[in-house]
């Protein structure tokens, strides 16, 4: 991660703004915005997990994350709880 | 019987108690290799007990002290308690302190400098026995049979300072100093009644060390904020070229105006026998309540650290193995052919559990990349087709064990002792590492892959700091087992399970409750430590091996320890004790033998931020007692699961708090 936490929080800050608190775009079909996945990414994962790609299918969103080269693609309905539906780990 | 009796100790001589938010406690080991349930029900303890109470808070691990009765030649007769026929009654007496925030900071153990004070500016040019303020001491406290209820053990600390000046680089909560070259002004609050800890006498009058909840607060107004001022202020080593302990690279153990509640002492005990005598582990003491004096080969220490996440793996060092380089004659097994179960196996098996719980050595990384301790990794020292070379004494398999044996760091220095090159003793500064036995290139090639109490050889680059010992190394009597086993001087052995001391000989008991109690602990690198910190290696802070010398004041070891310790403990997340604070868990497929993993310092914090890696010194105070426990896979044959005779780990009762932002996050 390139930026501090302080700008990370001012990012979220004005992201919570124009979208409101919370995560309930996770229930709509909507596709959350990048900042908020990064988040969610990094609090289920660990911070040194960083988001490559994600898309939206109805209420799945789906990522592909990397960590120390490794990649992992990942699914979530709620942006809290996620799954690792595969893995580029051969170990 | 009573005649007999000549002189009576306590054991362990150093006990370890280990913090938790819980009100409830487990008492923690009490023999060699037996991993203790934390009891109560439904959870993945050895016995199906669990790590966290009812609401999720995590028990703490008491410390059990026994009175063994010793003969004449110093033999053991037996263990006293108030169900020996002999005995009347015990009362014990424990002096604990947290002299933490009054102690010289901490700057590497090579960089140890007298002159550099925690909190420099309250009661300066004092000792820190002196500094009174800044002392968290409850004085001497007493329970004995026949007393209900817990003695808590309470103090205060920053006591009648008013207004002080801290510097502008530090980060403070909720306020952005104007001009970060200036000192700030902060106004001090006294923090009154910080529970050190409780006494508790069990079911036959034994004591129990319960330590504190684990708390630690800043009593500045405003708030200093747990952080490194180095990263962000002229990196790498901060303003002032780095000479400033409270801004430099090493300011995270040394943070103004917090303390916590960790804390280390002495314990003693005097038991009264039915025919009216009274035996002491003090000196001088006639009656029930004389105080006496410190008789440091009888009585006993304790020390207090954070939890131990993963209570079935072992660091490949710890302090009973830091005791044994100390005191050399005090090892059991100096004379005895090497036995490769006994004295070579156990290695092994904590090096390849670190493949559970390390980045690097589970070959997740690049550099390591399958080759690495993983279950289908080449460092998978347990694989079958490994452990048939490792257990044939023949020629034919030596060139194997040569290999091995090969990959061994040693020490710095012709003794092999880590101690020789940070001589002499705190508080006098360290001069021996210059000299030229010690001056070396450091392989990160050999092994283990851990950093060492130089500190990680990366920063020490960056400082053009020229340290030896940047990567750990095993003692030299473990390295010694390893080297006869290659050269096959040595006996294969059995595997042994390990016994409850109730199952233990009589005579066999006090060492093992010495033993058992730091086997599961830290022995480097120490920087400073993480439950005992490098004073540990030298000789001359003891009475004898497992006896905290007489001239130590309680909380004094202790003191060289983080202040506060949450920061270290956030700060040493990649190969420096993964088995008590792991880097890394894995989930694992049982069906496929495959693993993923994720970092164990994840979720969200306080504010409902996720736990990363530019806040975690300051999130680690919120999230520690939350993190998750790393346990073995139980098989439905009663043992455990293995992948390719590595024993499999994953994470259990994490708390539930950490996966969903706070309620009133802001």
């Amino acid at each position: 991660m390139s930026f501090t936490r302080r700008e990370f929080v001012k990012v979220l800050a004005a992201t919570t703004a124009l979208m409101g608190s919370g995560f309930s775009f996770a229930t709509s079909d909507a596709i959350p915005e990048k900042v908020a996945v990064e988040k969610a990414i990094k609090a289920s994962f660990g911070g040194g997990f960083s988001l490559i790609s994600y898309s939206r299918s109805g209420s799945v969103t789906q990522a592909k994350i990397e960590n120390f080269g490794n990649q992992y693609t990942v699914t979530s309905m709620n942006l809290l709880d996620w799954k690792i539906i595969k893995s580029s780990l051969s170990n | 019987m009573s005649s007999k009796i000549k002189s009576i100790r306590i054991h362990p001589g150093i006990g370890m108690a280990r913090m938790g938010d819980s009100d409830e406690f487990f008492i923690g080991p009490e023999a060699p290799g037996v991993v203790v349930d934390p009891g109560g029900s439904n959870g993945p303890g050895p016995k199906g007990g669990s790590y966290r109470d009812s609401k999720s808070k995590l028990k703490r691990q008491a410390q059990r002290y026994r009175v063994y009765a010793y003969d004449a030649d110093g033999k053991v007769i037996g263990e006293l308690t108030s169900k020996s026929d002999l005995v009347k009654s015990l009362r014990w007496r424990v002096h604990v302190r947290n002299m933490k925030a009054a102690n010289y900071a901490f700057q590497g153990a090579y960089l140890f400098d007298p002159t550099q004070l925690r909190n420099p500016s309250i009661q300066p040019g004092k000792k820190p026995i002196e500094r009174t303020q800044l002392i968290i001491d409850p004085g001497v406290q007493t329970i004995a049979s026949g007393q209900s209820g817990p003695v808590v053990m309470k103090g205060d600390i920053f006591t009648g300072i008013e207004k002080g000046f801290l510097p502008g680089q530090l980060r403070y909560e909720g306020f952005t100093p104007k001009d970060i070259s200036k000192d700030v002004e902060v106004a001090y609050k006294p923090a009154k009644g910080i529970e050190l800890g409780q006494l508790r006498l069990d079911e036959q009058d034994r004591l129990l060390f319960i330590p504190s909840p684990g708390k630690g607060a800043c009593v500045t107004t405003p708030k200093v904020a747990l952080s490194n001022p180095s990263e962000f202020v002229n990196p790498p080593n901060g303003p002032e070229n780095g000479k400033n302990p409270l801004t430099n690279q090493f300011a995270y153990f040394n943070v103004p105006g917090w303390w916590d509640d960790t804390c280390g002492g002495e314990i003693d005990v005097t038991v009264m026998l039915k025919d009216g005598s009274i035996l002491s582990t003090r000196d001088n003491v006639k009656t029930p309540t004389d105080e006496g004096t410190r008789n440091p080969q009888a009585g006993a220490w304790i020390v207090t650290a954070p939890p131990k996440f993963s209570p079935y793996m072992y660091h490949v060092v710890s302090i009973t193995d830091r005791v044994y380089e100390a005191f050399p004659e005090a090892y059991p097994y100096a004379k005895q052919k090497t036995n490769f179960y006994r004295d070579v196996y156990p290695i092994f098996v904590n090096a390849v559990n670190y493949g559970w719980v390390s980045a690097d050595a589970s070959g997740i990384t690049k550099d390591h990349k399958n080759a690495a301790h993983g279950p289908k990794q080449a460092g998978n020292l347990l694989s079958p087709m490994y452990m048939a070379f490792f257990t044939d004494p023949s020629e034919k398999s030596k060139s194997m064990r040569q290999m091995v044996y090969a990959l061994m760091r040693h020490p710095a220095g012709k003794n092999g002792r880590l101690v020789d090159s940070l001589m002499p003793p705190p508080p006098q500064k360290p001069t021996s590492w210059k000299n030229d036995e010690f001056k070396r290139v450091e392989q990160e090639s050999l092994m283990p892959v851990l950093w060492g109490t130089a500190g990680k050889p990366k920063q020490n680059e960056q400082l053009e700091n020229h340290f030896p010992n940047q990567f750990l190394a095993l003692t030299a009597i473990q390295l010694n087992h390893i080297k006869e086993w290659a050269d096959g001087n040595f006996e294969v052995g059995a595997l042994q399970r390990p016994l409850q001391l109730e199952k233990l000989p009589t005579k066999d008991q006090p060492r093992a409750l010495d033993a058992s109690a730091l086997e599961p602990t830290i022995g480097g690198g120490f920087h400073p430590g993480i439950e005992f910190p490098y004073l540990i290696i030298y000789r001359e802070f003891f009475a004898e091996a497992f006896r905290v010398g007489k001239n130590i004041e309680p909380g004094a070891l202790a003191a060289y320890m983080s202040s506060p310790w949450h920061g270290d403990f956030w700060s040493c997340n990649s190969a420096w004790w993964p088995t008590q604070r792991p880097d890394i868990v894995f989930e694992y497929d049982q069906k496929n033998k495959t693993r993923t993993y994720r970092e164990w310092f994840r979720g969200y914090d306080a504010n409902g931020e996720p736990l990363s890696d530019t806040d975690g010194f300051n999130q680690m105070e919120y999230a520690w007692s939350k993190l998750g426990m790393v346990l073995p896979i139980k098989a439905k044959d009663g043992g455990f699961v293995k992948d390719n005779g590595a024993m499999v780990f994953t994470e259990y009762e994490r708390s539930p708090d950490l996966n969903r932002p706070p309620a009133k996050s802001k």
